[in-house]
């Protein structure tokens, strides 16, 4: 009689492994562009491909824009103005902060850059 | 059988090497006037949070202390000019003179009245330049010679109108303490960066925790990248703070010499093990020529410094790459 290599169950679990093994892949190269994070009061509050160009407005009197390259502080009532003053982001590791308003953006994402910013 | 349970123990370790240990990352907002930001490697989100309370223990507890325009204990000792003080606050103080002395008075916490003048112009609504001659007034009061550490955690200012500030310093010392209290804590792959003042503890996955400096002349971009392992980068940059008067940009690293701000460089990056030297040395070095900062520099091993001039020059010393 013909021995089989593999049982039919063993190729069931196989093929699951592999359709994981294809979602955890999907689902890791889709971040590898940069995203940029608004973070509101120590917590993560929305996140924007760094690519596409958005306009977030919070509701204590900042704006934050996207163009597409960068991100930034377009719009703030804080009396200092230092998160405006801070520019535009465009790489990972940079941030700019309202601390008045506790708002933080920061450029996440893409690999072989800096973790955080001196 | 055997094999099959061996292969798939050796998975499953694969699996916790590479997964065990979770990114967790937060930031804080009511110390030391600036953002302070966590990034590290913990086991769980438990583990984080004890970490994070050890974190925002100590920044509670320092900026307590170091603190000269709320209800600090130094602003108390600032007011009092005699004072028994917390054995935290009487050891900053003790560094401090020794900083004072590492970098030929060029990075001196007894400048404070200098620094108050320009702290309130920076804060006022209306733009001003302080006067020279209440610079200059104030400057005669800057000799830490004439702040005497007695027995007991007594501090008295031999002269009346001397001020502390210890911006120079604060948060580097601060890092310092906060890796001590981490480390007995048995947490070892993380970074704190306090407002340009950047502890790493451990070396992330082998590589090291990769820091940039912030290029002064383009806001979008990085001055250099840099790897760092168990150590500390501090930067003193002239666009961290600054305000503007009559188009002219008057930034907050005061410069012992001119009473003036500092004019050499856009930015000095430190890289050394010891937090509070590194955040005092970006300081002092930021004010002096890089002949004379090589000079100090020589009496620190393993130390690394990148000086970016005006023009965008690039400087390099010691281990900085």
């Amino acid at each position: 009689m013909k021995r089989r290599l593999f049982k039919v169950s063993d190729i069931a679990v196989f093929v699951v492994l592999l359709f994981l093994a294809l979602v955890f892949f999907l689902l890791k190269s889709n971040n590898k562009g940069e995203m940029v994070e608004v973070w509101v009061q120590g917590e993560m509050y929305q996140s924007f491909p760094l690519e596409k160009p958005f306009e977030l407005e919070l509701d204590f009197d900042v704006t934050i824009k996207g163009n597409g390259e960068s991100a930034f502080f377009s719009h703030s009532d804080c009396p200092d103005k230092v998160c405006i003053n801070t520019g535009k982001l465009s790489k990972e590791g940079e941030w700019a902060a309202c601390l008045p308003n506790e708002t933080v953006i920061k450029i996440t994402g893409k690999k072989k850059s800096a973790d955080t910013v001196s | 059988m055997k094999k099959i349970s061996l292969f798939l123990s050796l998975l499953a370790l694969l699996f916790l090497t590479s997964c065990g240990e979770t990114r967790f990352s937060t930031h804080y907002f009511n110390y030391f006037d600036t953002v302070i930001s966590v990034d590290g490697y913990f086991e769980n989100a438990e583990d984080f949070n004890n970490a994070c309370k050890i974190i925002e223990d100590t920044l509670g507890y320092y900026d307590g202390v170091f603190d000269i325009y709320d209800d600090g204990e130094l602003k108390k000792l600032n007011e009092e000019k005699s004072l028994t003080v917390s054995p935290a606050l009487y050891d900053a103080i003790l560094f401090s003179k020794e900083v004072e002395r590492l970098t030929n008075g060029y990075c001196n916490v007894a400048l404070g009245s200098v620094l108050s003048l320009w702290h309130n112009a920076r804060e006022s609504e209306i733009p001003y330049l302080p006067s020279y001659d209440d610079l200059y007034e104030k400057s005669l009061h800057t000799d830490i010679e004439k702040v005497s550490l007695e027995e007991n955690f007594g501090v008295v200012f031999l002269d009346e109108n001397i001020s502390l500030d210890m911006g120079a310093i604060a948060k580097g010392y601060v890092s310092d303490v906060l890796r001590e209290r981490l480390q007995e804590s048995g947490f070892t792959n993380l970074l704190i960066n306090l407002g340009g003042n950047v502890v790493v503890l451990g070396d992330k996955d082998g590589d090291g925790w990769l820091v940039g400096v912030q290029s002064p002349e383009d806001e979008d971009g990085l001055a250099h990248t840099i790897s760092v392992k168990d150590s500390c980068l501090v930067t003193s940059g002239s666009y961290q703070r600054f305000f503007e008067y009559d188009g002219v940009k008057y930034h907050h690293i005061i410069s012992p010499d001119t009473l003036y701000p500092a004019t050499l460089y856009s930015s000095v990056s430190v890289l050394y093990e010891n937090g509070a030297l590194a955040d005092a040395l970006s300081t002092a070095l930021f004010c002096m020529s890089v002949e004379e900062g090589k000079e100090i520099l020589e009496n620190f091993d393993n130390i690394g410094v990148m000086w970016v001039t005006q023009d965008g020059e690039k400087i390099y010393y010691g281990s900085f790459k």
